[in-house]
């Protein structure tokens, strides 16, 4: 119970030494937790992730992560969406890891590639909108704008 | 102060029928099979040394642990999950539970900090829910276990100690307090536009709301005031004994919305099953006893020679026409 209480307690209220020394036992026993789920603001921006892959004549295709059907693909495709949120490039956000941007972009190399043709890049791009405030008479979103934020060339 | 103490005793260990823990244990082990299949598609892209994490995490903070982390072979990964796959159903039908719940929560926990990138909210209250399942005589009651060590008792509920059972509650209240916190210091929630914003998010759609409600202000308005007030009222009134099955109606009613217009994996579902530690051993064994009695009919009319002989011209003419 100290444990739920140390970890969900505003920081403020828990001395920083004792926050310090519950965190390692938090971590082994998978009790660390955060529900700021949609908090405390919404994400606003809607997050496209897009791969693409050029190859050496030229054409070019483009990798999408998988999207399942609402019922049950819903699940599956969950890990995906959270994958993305981690994945695509957002300034100023520590959600953003670019450290997945040179693994993911070797993967969809692995993907496209093909017996007789392989890729020379693999571009991340970012797809984005920003929502509008609710309640306007337009329309409640901002154009998508395309961001390509890393580029992996390959021998 | 005796009667502070006595009623801490009452609370973390009076024996109570283990007939709630029976009914959360099989719906966890539900859920658990469920979260292990969400997983198989993709299996090879998240665990792999070939896909989007290649490696584990390099620089873990102190105290997290997996067993992929150590050893983070392929084949140790497939391994786990056959071992989760097997122990998630070994959960639900209650066989070799305490093992079960172990090895389980090793499978999640080692999971989870192998890809870190790839988990929400939800699948960090399905690790918690299965860290107190450990410490509970999940087993105890309708179980495999209780059909090997006490066939003819089967339908009863032994009382124990419910301090596991305790924590989940615990645990339930502290997520919606938590998050109350956290979104009072957003000036969407204090607007009335996070819900607006929260449905018009086209990536994370399941099935998307009609735009005349989801753009519009008045309905955004009053859903987000109406989500804090649930939330606040689960984390507060579901510890009065009355207005608890309101509370947990709406919560309900509420996390049912969540699914079924977001992407959010299994966390509405674990969020409801936690629920059922709130059931009354009482009703909970009640439920239990209404549906045995239902099976047993119903295998009565199956047996009942009436019905097989009423059958029996149907079949013969059936069988007869093509002559």
């Amino acid at each position: 119970m100290g444990a739920i209480a140390v970890t969900n307690l505003p920081a403020w209220s828990v001395p920083r030494p004792i926050a310090k020394v519950a965190q390692p036992y938090l971590n082994a026993t998978g009790l660390d937790q955060r529900w700021n789920m949609f908090a405390p603001a919404p994400r606003t921006e809607i997050l496209y992730l897009e791969a693409r892959v050029e190859f050496a004549d030229g054409h070019v295709t483009v990798w999408r992560p998988p999207t399942g059907d609402p019922l049950l693909g819903g699940y599956r495709d969950a890990h995906w969406r959270k994958f993305v949120e981690h994945a695509v490039v957002r300034p100023g956000n520590s959600d953003a890891w670019p450290q997945l941007w040179d693994p993911l972009a070797r993967y969809v190399a692995s993907q496209e590639t093909h017996e007789g043709s392989r890729p020379v890049s693999v571009t991340l791009v970012k797809r984005s909108a920003f929502e509008l405030p609710p309640g306007g008479r337009g329309p409640d979103r901002t154009p998508f704008r395309e961001v390509p934020y890393y580029t992996l060339r390959l021998p | 102060m005796k009667r502070v103490a006595a009623a801490w005793e009452r609370f973390w260990f009076a024996p109570e029928p283990t007939s709630s823990l029976a009914i959360f244990r099989i719906v966890i082990g539900v859920i658990c099979v469920g979260w292990a299949l969400s997983l198989l598609p993709d299996f090879y892209v998240f665990f792999s040394s070939h896909g989007v994490e290649p490696v584990p995490p390099v620089h873990m903070p102190l105290g997290l642990w997996g067993v992929l982390n150590i050893f983070p072979s392929f084949t140790v990964a497939v391994a786990l999950y056959l071992a989760l796959l097997v122990a998630s159903c070994c959960l639900t039908v209650g066989y070799r539970t305490r093992l079960a719940s172990v090895v389980v929560f090793v499978a999640v926990v080692s999971f989870e900090n192998r890809a870190p990138s790839i988990w929400n909210s939800g699948d960090g209250l399905l690790r918690i829910v299965c860290f107190f399942l450990m410490f509970a005589p999940a087993g105890a009651a309708l179980s495999v276990d209780r059909w090997r060590t006490a066939r003819d008792r089967f339908w009863e509920f032994p009382a124990r100690a419910p301090w596991a059972l305790r924590l989940v509650q615990i645990q339930v209240s502290v997520v919606y307090l938590s998050t109350v916190w956290f979104k009072l210091h957003g000036t969407d929630w204090l607007h009335g536009t996070a819900v607006s914003y929260a449905a018009r998010l086209e990536d994370f759609q399941r099935y998307a709301m009609p735009s005349i409600l989801s753009h519009s202000l008045l309905f955004s308005t009053v859903m987000t005031y109406w989500t804090l007030a649930i939330e606040l009222m689960l984390g507060i009134l579901v510890w009065n004994r009355a207005a608890r099955p309101y509370v947990l109606a709406l919560g309900a009613g509420m996390h049912l919305f969540i699914s079924l217009s977001m992407r959010l994996g299994f966390f509405s579902e674990t969020m409801v099953a936690t629920y059922l530690t709130f059931l009354s051993p009482a009703a909970a064994t009640a439920v239990v006893l209404a549906v045995r009695r239902r099976l047993n009919a119903a295998g009565a009319r199956m047996r009942d020679p009436q019905w097989i002989s009423a059958l029996r011209p149907h079949r013969e003419r059936e069988w007869s026409e093509p002559a």
